[in-house]
């Protein structure tokens, strides 16, 4: 299907979506299905989706064997034939969908990441301001050739980083 | 990953002092005073003694792998810096013998032998399975360097940096002045150094290398190799002979060691390189570093 501005419409049809693609991380056309309570099938370790159904429980229902055609079509059909499984599984990606893809629990998770942060950004000002009161640390031999041009606090907090990071 | 200084390993100090800790471990370091251990080496610089009365030049060699015979002169250049000596022992490519020859006419020290060897083993094959024997027998101390170049422009500056790095700490020139002499006078006057090589700015360990330095270690008896050390990188360096005498007697031959064209890691060489830094402590050895100041890469 080609880019549509009627994609609410698009959804509103579909009875379920299948995700073929292996690498698109979290697709909004996936997101937006399980939101209004529509199935999405998908293969074992692909995009984010696979990793979704497996947490909210219903990857057994709606999601094959990495790249099984075979078992995909099984899975869909199972699911289209039985209408019990089918409401449970839609009930349960639109209730789990609700509680992972929200703005507000988002914006707060990034404010945790920050503030976890926040000690190890004060203690690597520390360090460098240690670092610069000891006059230990020798530039010229720290800094890459390609680098020397930079200021002391530029070299120490390369260094640090480097370390951090462990490489 | 860098080293803030000369002779310092900060995963060595991370890894005796536990690696959950937030202050860095170089800052850990300087609070706990310096202390000495194996995360600080010896380092050899320019304000290191000279003291060239106490060696016996007769004892002193250098093999130098030659297959640019081009860059010799360069290094012959730097050797006159110093007022000792080595007995020269040059490889080189097939064919470049009288090349060779023709460029050592001026120097002033003896010439042991000028071989010609294949384009297999890299330096490493001419050092432990063509002169080894020779010159741990003959000889109590020996250099190793070889002549580098990139054919890749894109390469070039990084190899003649590099090169320019190795052979000033190595030997000496405008910023070393007489480094080989210095070496030499430390490495006299302490028995237990195995090797002296430059310090390289960067810390760089097994890689993909652990596997092959297994097998190297375990035909010297060695079953645990340490996770963080550090090595002449680059393969050049000053050892002893007893030292050295070890890597000669694994007794490699010259088909032991992988054909051209080299992977750039994973190799036995790659391996042997890391394991003459690897293992001295475990041979009853210690090393010391060397630093030129304003001279890195």
């Amino acid at each position: 299907m080609r880019a549509t501005s009627e994609i609410e419409y698009a959804y509103a049809q579909a009875d379920a979506l299948l995700l073929s693609f292996r690498l698109n991380p979290l697709p909004n056309v996936a997101i937006d299905m399980l939101l209004i309570g529509k199935p999405v099938f998908c293969f074992a370790r692909t995009t984010g989706i696979a990793g979704f159904l497996r947490e909210a429980g219903i990857a057994e229902h709606c999601a094959a064997q990495y790249l099984d055609a075979t078992e995909m079509a099984a899975k869909i059909r199972c699911l289209s034939d039985d209408p019990a499984p089918l409401a449970t599984v839609a009930e349960r990606g639109a209730a789990v969908a609700r509680q992972s893809f929200n703005a507000a629990r988002y914006a707060e998770r990034l404010d945790e990441i920050a503030i976890s942060h926040l000690p190890k950004h004060r203690q690597m000002a520390h360090d460098i301001a240690y670092i610069q009161e000891s006059v230990a640390l020798r530039r010229a031999f720290c800094a890459p050739i390609r680098e020397t041009d930079g200021t002391e606090e530029e070299t120490i907090r390369r260094y640090l980083e480097s370390n951090r990071i462990g490489h | 990953m860098r080293k803030p200084v000369p002779g310092c390993n900060q995963l060595i100090l991370a890894e005796d002092d536990g690696w959950a800790k937030p202050e860095d471990p170089f800052v850990r370091f300087l609070k706990a005073g310096r202390p000495v251990g194996p995360w600080m080496l010896p380092v050899i610089d320019t304000a290191s003694p000279v003291g060239v009365d106490s060696i016996d030049p007769t004892r002193i060699a250098l093999h130098l792998h030659a297959f640019y015979v081009e860059e010799l002169q360069a290094v012959l250049k730097r050797l006159r810096r110093n007022v000792i000596r080595p007995t020269l022992f040059v490889s080189t490519g097939d064919g470049k013998e009288a090349r060779v020859q023709s460029a050592l006419d001026d120097y002033s020290g003896p010439v042991g032998e000028i071989r010609a060897v294949p384009n297999h083993g890299r330096d490493i094959a001419p050092l432990l399975t063509l002169f080894g024997p020779t010159l741990v027998q003959e000889f109590d101390i020996f250099g190793h360097l070889h002549t580098k170049r990139s054919l890749h422009a894109t390469n070039r500056r990084t190899i003649d940096a590099w090169t320019s790095f190795l052979m000033e700490n190595l030997l000496g020139g405008e910023s070393g002045g007489a480094m080989s002499d210095r070496i030499l006078t430390a490495m006299t006057e302490d028995p237990t150094l195995g090797i002296v090589y430059p310090d390289d700015p960067n810390i760089l360990e097994w890689t993909e290398n652990l596997g092959p330095a297994q097998n190297v270690a375990e035909q010297m008896y060695i079953t645990h190799l340490h996770n963080h050390f550090s090595f002449p990188m680059g393969n050049m360096l000053w050892a002893r002979s007893t030292y050295l005498d070890r890597f000669v007697t694994l007794g490699l031959c010259w088909e032991d060691y992988p054909a051209e064209p080299l992977p750039i890691d994973g190799t036995s060489l790659h391996a042997i390189e890391r394991l003459l830094g690897a293992l001295l402590k475990r041979i009853g050895f210690g090393k010391a570093v060397t630093n030129v100041g304003g001279v890195t890469r």
